[in-house]
């Protein structure tokens, strides 16, 4: 009954209601637009950062305690801990390539069969290095696609002969353009993979002992798991010295990244929060306004029996109202806006939804202001005296 | 019915203090026709207001229905209003942009009564001032006859103890207000206690009694 009253008196006053919900409106559509906005880009760029390895571990091993690590070691582990998925050195060296009359600065990867499934990495042409190459230290490689359309000037190379500090390597494969980030951001030139004892007989400082490498959580199993066993093992092996290696995975980057992108939709949140609390206090001037011009029917309706509490509950209805009217409003054109941005974006393969958490904090919101800012005019409103209102204006 | 013994009311204007009711006493009896009648500023408006509980006097005691008023709160004032007393005013104040029945159903909303009964009671209401084809006109759309008789509807739905009626032909012509008197003869003849407040002779001694006001005392007067 008294929302129907609410929106009666909504209704008797289109034009000034509409106006007085624009600020709510705003405020909602900057704040669900905004946030959701930023959601959208996040979850596409955590899946982009998940899809390239982030289910990897990285051991770096600083002092080996005479106890070396070897590719029979990483071998037994992928074999015996039920932990440990699969493993692969990663040390690399810094040679130079050259390619017919083209020379340039490689950052070679001594490695296995395994470092492509552990990595994320995808072939475009040919294939990665197989358990023979690592076995009888073949001379082949797998580009990078750069390396691949740069250095040899087209990607269907497989088969082709690059020399890395003098020595020749067969092309068997080619990766495709998506790189994993975590090479991209490790190497600034060219970047290939030979087999681990290639690279130790293409550069002297690598040895049997590998000083690093990757590792990656059993199918189905937990990362966490992996590095608390990986931890275990290490620890045991070094003599309890935390300081003889390093166990990083990219969970660091993606829990770095969480954060900048809670702190900016907070951020953003919160401008969009004051926009809404702009609104709020247009919703209370209006109440104002509109209990000063009903003052005598709120005289006739004390005349007639109305309590106090009556009167509050149906400006207080109102204000909510009106309030609830605008935040409708306002979540049907953030989600129109939405569904543009996402066909606009969809080449960014990105995907922009209304955020549920952000509609039920925008609903909760609105619902807050229409109660804080409506309550000042009810109470005025509800205290009254009968007779001044009703002898007020004649 | 209506005890009022030695009840005052002042005013401050400026610096002066004015008494608009100066120990004024009177009893008003059940099924009683009550005029009171009085010149502008003689302080029945604000008689009027302590009767309808609208106000609260400033000293005396005002027993309704055997109920001292004064010591009530706004609330319990609210609900006597509501069950005890039905008003008509000069100016008809019926609520712009509610048809004629909400306006009569909406003492029966703050009451609470179920809606059938609401919907029963409004259309017994109507009959009885003869609206009932108006039923969905808003006020706007009525003569002032007409919404006189809407707001006599509002002040019956509630079956009153009392109904308090302030110039209620003030803003009509002779013809319209003679229709309306004609309503009150037949309420006080159904047995219903009227008080009737004016400043016109000729309405004021329609009533059975007329109590006279003047600066604030009351006479008993018959016409």
């Amino acid at each position: 009954m008294t929302l129907r009253m609410a929106l009666r008196s909504i209704g008797a006053n289109k034009m000034r209601a509409m106006l007085t919900m624009l600020g709510i409106i705003i405020g909602v559509v900057a704040l669900v637009v905004l946030v959701s906005l930023v959601n959208g880009a996040t979850s596409s760029v955590t899946d982009a950062v998940s899809s390239l390895g982030v289910d990897m571990l990285t051991v770096t091993v600083s002092d080996d305690k005479g106890l070396p690590i070897d590719l029979e070691t990483l071998t037994d582990w992928r074999k015996t801990e039920a932990a440990v998925g699969l493993t692969a050195p990663s040390t690399t060296a810094s040679v130079t390539g050259k390619y017919g009359s083209d020379n340039d600065s490689f950052t070679v990867y001594g490695t296995n069969e395994f470092y492509d499934d552990i990595a994320g990495l995808k072939l475009c042409m040919g294939r990665f290095l197989n358990s023979a190459d690592v076995s009888s230290h073949t001379r082949v490689c797998v580009l990078s696609y750069t390396a691949a359309t740069e250095m040899i000037g087209y990607t269907d190379c497989v088969g082709e002969q690059i020399s890395f500090d003098g020595t020749k390597y067969t092309v068997v494969g080619v990766l495709s353009d998506s790189e994993s980030i975590t090479t991209s951001m490790r190497s600034n030139g060219y970047t290939a993979y030979i087999p681990y004892p290639s690279l130790m007989r293409l550069s002297a400082s690598v040895t049997e002992a590998v000083s690093s490498f990757v590792v990656s959580a059993p199918e189905g199993g937990s990362i966490d798991d992996t590095k608390n066993t990986l931890n275990q093992i290490l620890l045991e092996r070094f003599n309890e010295d935390d300081d003889a290696f390093t166990v990083s995975s990219m969970n660091i980057m993606q829990s770095a990244m969480s954060s900048i992108t809670s702190v900016l939709s907070l951020l953003l949140g919160g401008i969009a929060g004051i926009s809404l609390v702009v609104g709020g206090i247009g919703i209370m001037n209006i109440m104002l306004v509109t209990v000063t011009e009903r003052t005598r029917e709120i005289g006739i309706r004390k005349a007639i029996g109305a309590t106090r509490r009556t009167i509050l509950l149906q400006f207080l209805t109102e204000a909510v109202v009106l309030c609830m009217l605008g935040c409708a409003i306002g979540i049907f054109i953030s989600w129109t806006i939405l569904r543009i941005a996402a066909v606009i974006a969809s080449g960014l393969s990105m995907s922009f939804t209304l955020n549920g958490t952000v509609v039920a904090v925008a609903v909760g919101f609105c619902i807050l202001i229409g109660v804080v800012f409506g309550l000042y005019p009810a109470n005025k409103a509800a205290k009254m005296k009968p007779i001044d209102a009703l002898h007020y204006g004649g | 019915m209506i005890d009022i013994h030695d009840l005052c009311k002042f005013y401050t204007v400026g610096d002066e203090r004015v008494r608009a009711l100066d120990h004024a006493t009177m009893h008003i009896y059940p099924h009683e026709f009550v005029s009171i009648i009085g010149p502008s500023g003689s302080g029945k408006s604000t008689l009027m207001n302590i009767i309808g509980c609208l106000d609260v006097a400033d000293a005396g005691t005002y027993l309704l229905d055997g109920i001292p008023i004064e010591d009530y709160t706004e609330n319990e004032l609210a609900h006597i209003r509501n069950r005890k007393i039905g008003f008509v005013f000069q100016s008809f104040n019926l609520i712009p942009k509610m048809s004629a029945e909400e306006n009569i159903e909406l003492p029966l909303i703050y009451r609470s009564v179920p809606k059938a009964e609401r919907q029963r009671r409004v259309a017994e209401a109507l009959e009885r001032v003869q609206l009932t084809k108006r039923a969905k006109h808003q006020p706007t759309e009525l003569s002032g006859g007409q919404q006189q008789r809407v707001a006599i509807a509002r002040a019956l739905v509630t079956k009153p103890s009392l109904i308090l009626a302030d110039e209620p032909t003030g803003n009509l012509d002779s013809k319209t207000s003679a229709e309306i008197m004609d309503i009150f003869h037949e309420l006080h003849d159904q047995g219903n206690t009227i008080v009737l407040i004016t400043h016109d002779n000729d309405v004021a001694k329609q009533a059975k009694r007329v109590i006279h006001i003047l600066d604030g005392q009351l006479s008993e007067v018959r016409l």
